[in-house]
């Protein structure tokens, strides 16, 4: 096996590739757009995505999905925003936020496994229902001015790197080991994988589901934390739309819409691509105009490439895998047509 | 198959019922004596704003209600959270309904309304448009904020006098919504139209969109500071590109002194930024006056009154005001009874007076 391959099989390693490709790729149109300034900023734009995609991920992993994100993040921002405004203490707003993010993955998660609602339909409606009530709650005016101390929150450096980076990717990589090293963490991608099994296995499958909408829910507060935090200013649209781009960034990363296989670190590498093309369009200098086709397009053909790769990877060794069966039987003698009947492809 | 339902024909039924009785109110009789004139207290002028909750639009009701208190007349503000299409033709249908005698409406569509607008004019109701407007063949004025030749000029001249040098070569961006919106990209058009014949030297590096959401504003923000770092101006006639664009200025510790920023928004959402120095001004225009004046134009036409292409009209509290041919917003439509009012005058915020303000 040759090295590119040996790299390649690993999807997180795959979607990484991706980005330092786009990153180099951009660079020789304009320098500018690789110094260690820009790599942070975008970095610094992604985090709000990396957390909404961490969350999405545990609910993806189950098998289900969740939509609600861009609404949660937009209620709990607008809310945790008027308190501070008011005279209220960031941590009491922070802690605010959390709750609201837990309660509406708590009601996701209850409608999903209770009530036996399909997923995309409870949390679309939980979008719906977080976006009207932010407007109700904010009189459906801008929460804007936020102060100062908070929006430096995420400003804050030490030794030239950003705080709220360093300890968002430390976050991410605890819970990848959570989710890949700890018994109860591999439960979730376990349920998505195949639910019967998990349940044979004794895994409690509607309890974990629900922690997988929490989880989301909070993350989804977190994120609007970091969102209020970095703009400065919440709108009534805040979040609009946010569910496409992490949906678009989980998949991406290599995370299945239909459960049980992909990693947050894919699912954060994924979201950096997502939104470093934003700004990778600015720097290339190219009529905004075309900005939606182009990111669109690059997001078709990563992901083309990717599955290419991928299937390239699997039929090798699905050839050596045979090659292995034949060797042992005595008789080597199988006609190629009924071995691709009987291994599938 | 299951049991039958009684009760499932009943609700059936019902339905049915009720849905025809809508229909039928919808076609009610309407009989509104509009000749002669009027006493201004039995004159009812529904203001229907985009949505409701929303300062702006908020704001522009506290302007058409005192107006209603000054001359007398009443103004009934209805509208509902959501705008839109459908929203507005029952808000419209039910003001015909009702007896109203003229509504002045921020239309959420060009040409969505036009049926339900038909049906009101047929029926006698007066219909004037503020801030967005309908298709001129289905109102009689449309009280605008600007025209674009106007709003276009004034975002070059809030850069330009913040400049050493306006005359000189001035590298400037443009950032705002989308471009497919067409009120900003009008005033794009014509701001362009006015930089080559006054300030010829000036440069346009870039057009960016921030498609109305915050994160990726911000984000295109900070880009065009790092891609651009000869940047002189950054003109924003956007209520969310604007305060985002400051936001990035500010969070890379720039100041008015080094990069002009400014444009179109709201004075709550940029107070902070002015009172910080990150930006010396912007502007906009003053919504009460606005809906004071679409209320005082209805109410007009209501009692009875006619308003001309070319002719003036002295308003309380606004000053005279000069109807205008449609053909000043580029439509083609033309007629003596439906034309354009522009706002006699339009705001420059600064640390001097943006605290005047609250909308």
């Amino acid at each position: 096996m040759s090295i590119i391959e040996a790299i390649t099989k690993k999807r997180e390693v795959r979607t990484l590739l991706f980005l330092v490709l786009l990153f180099i790729v951009v660079g020789f149109v304009n320098s500018e757009f690789l110094s260690i300034g820009n790599i942070q900023n975008s970095l610094k734009s992604s985090l709000l995505y990396i957390v909404l995609a961490v969350g999405l991920t545990f609910v993806l992993l189950t098998g289900n999905i969740d939509i609600s994100v861009g609404g949660t993040l937009g209620l709990s921002a607008a809310v945790s925003g008027l308190i501070m405004k008011n005279g209220g203490s960031i941590i009491f707003a922070i802690a605010v936020a959390v709750l609201i993010g837990a309660v509406v993955g708590l009601i996701n998660g209850f409608g999903v496994t209770k009530l036996k609602i399909s997923s995309f339909i409870m949390t679309l409606g939980m979008l719906e229902i977080t976006r009207v009530v932010q407007v109700i709650y904010t009189d459906g005016k801008w929460v804007e001015n936020l102060p100062v101390a908070f929006k430096k929150l995420s400003q804050v450096q030490v030794g030239g790197v950003n705080v709220m980076i360093l300890m968002i990717l430390i976050g991410v990589i605890l819970v990848h080991l959570y989710l890949t090293k700890s018994n109860k963490g591999r439960y979730f991608s376990a349920i998505g994988d195949n639910m019967d099994g998990a349940v044979l296995l004794g895994v409690p499958v509607k309890r974990y589901v629900t922690y997988s909408f929490v989880i989301s829910g909070v993350c989804s507060a977190l994120a609007g934390l970091v969102f209020a935090s970095q703009v400065g200013f919440i709108s009534t649209n805040a979040g609009l739309g946010v569910e496409m781009t992490v949906i678009a960034a989980a998949v991406l990363g290599g995370v299945s819409l239909s459960g049980g296989v992909g990693s947050v670190i894919g699912a954060s590498l994924g979201a950096i691509i997502m939104i470093s093309i934003n700004s990778a369009l600015v720097y290339m200098k190219i009529p905004a105009f075309w900005n939606a086709v182009i990111s669109g397009a690059l997001l078709i053909i990563i992901v083309v490439i990717d599955a290419q790769l991928n299937r390239r990877n699997e039929k090798r060794t699905e050839k050596e895998r045979m090659r292995a069966r034949v060797l042992q039987k005595s008789e080597p003698k199988v006609p190629k047509e009924e071995v691709s009947i009987v291994y599938g492809k | 198959m299951s049991k039958f339902k009684p009760y499932l024909v009943l609700i059936g039924m019902l339905l049915v019922l009720s849905i025809m009785t809508a229909c039928n109110d919808e076609n009610g009789e309407v009989s509104n004596e509009n000749g002669g004139e009027k006493d201004a207290k039995d004159i009812e002028v529904v203001f229907i704003p985009k949505m409701t909750g929303n300062a702006f639009f908020e704001s522009g009701n506290t302007g058409a209600q005192q107006m209603g208190k000054e001359i007398g007349f009443k103004v009934k503000y209805d509208g509902t959270p959501e705008g839109t299409v459908a929203n507005q033709v029952q808000i419209i249908n039910s003001a015909v309904n009702s007896g109203a005698d003229a509504i002045a409406i921020s239309s959420v569509s060009f040409d969505g309304l036009n049926q339900a607008l038909k049906k009101a004019l047929d029926a006698g109701v007066k219909v004037v448009t503020w801030d967005s407007d309908v298709d001129p063949e289905y109102r009689s004025f449309y009280v605008n904020q600007g025209t674009p030749e106007i709003l276009g000029a004034m975002l070059v001249d809030m850069a330009a006098e913040q400049m050493a040098d306006p005359n000189g070569v001035n590298q400037v961006a443009w950032f705002y919504s989308s471009p497919t919106v067409p009120d900003q990209n009008a005033w794009v058009d014509y701001a362009e139209k006015y930089i080559k014949e006054k300030y010829p030297k000036w440069e346009i590096v870039t057009k960016q969109y921030g498609e109305g959401n915050e994160q990726k504003s911000l984000q295109i923000g900070e880009s065009i500071i790092d891609s651009y770092p000869d940047l002189a101006a950054v003109i924003a006639p956007d209520s969310t590109a604007l305060p985002a664009m400051a936001q990035a200025a500010e969070n890379k510790g720039l100041t008015a002194e080094d990069l002009i920023i400014t444009g179109f928004a709201s004075p709550n959402s940029m107070r902070g930024f002015i009172e910080n120095g990150t930006i010396n001004n912007h502007g906009l225009w003053d919504v009460q006056d606005q809906g004071a004046l679409a209320v005082y134009i209805a109410y007009y036409l209501a009692q009875g009154n006619e308003l001309k292409v070319g002719g003036t009209l002295d308003v309380p509290n606004i000053g005279e005001i000069k109807v205008e041919s449609n053909t000043v917003q580029g439509y083609d439509f033309e007629a003596d009874d439906s034309g354009i009012i522009v706002l006699p005058e339009r705001i420059v915020f600064t640390k001097e007076n943006t605290s005047d303000y609250d909308f």
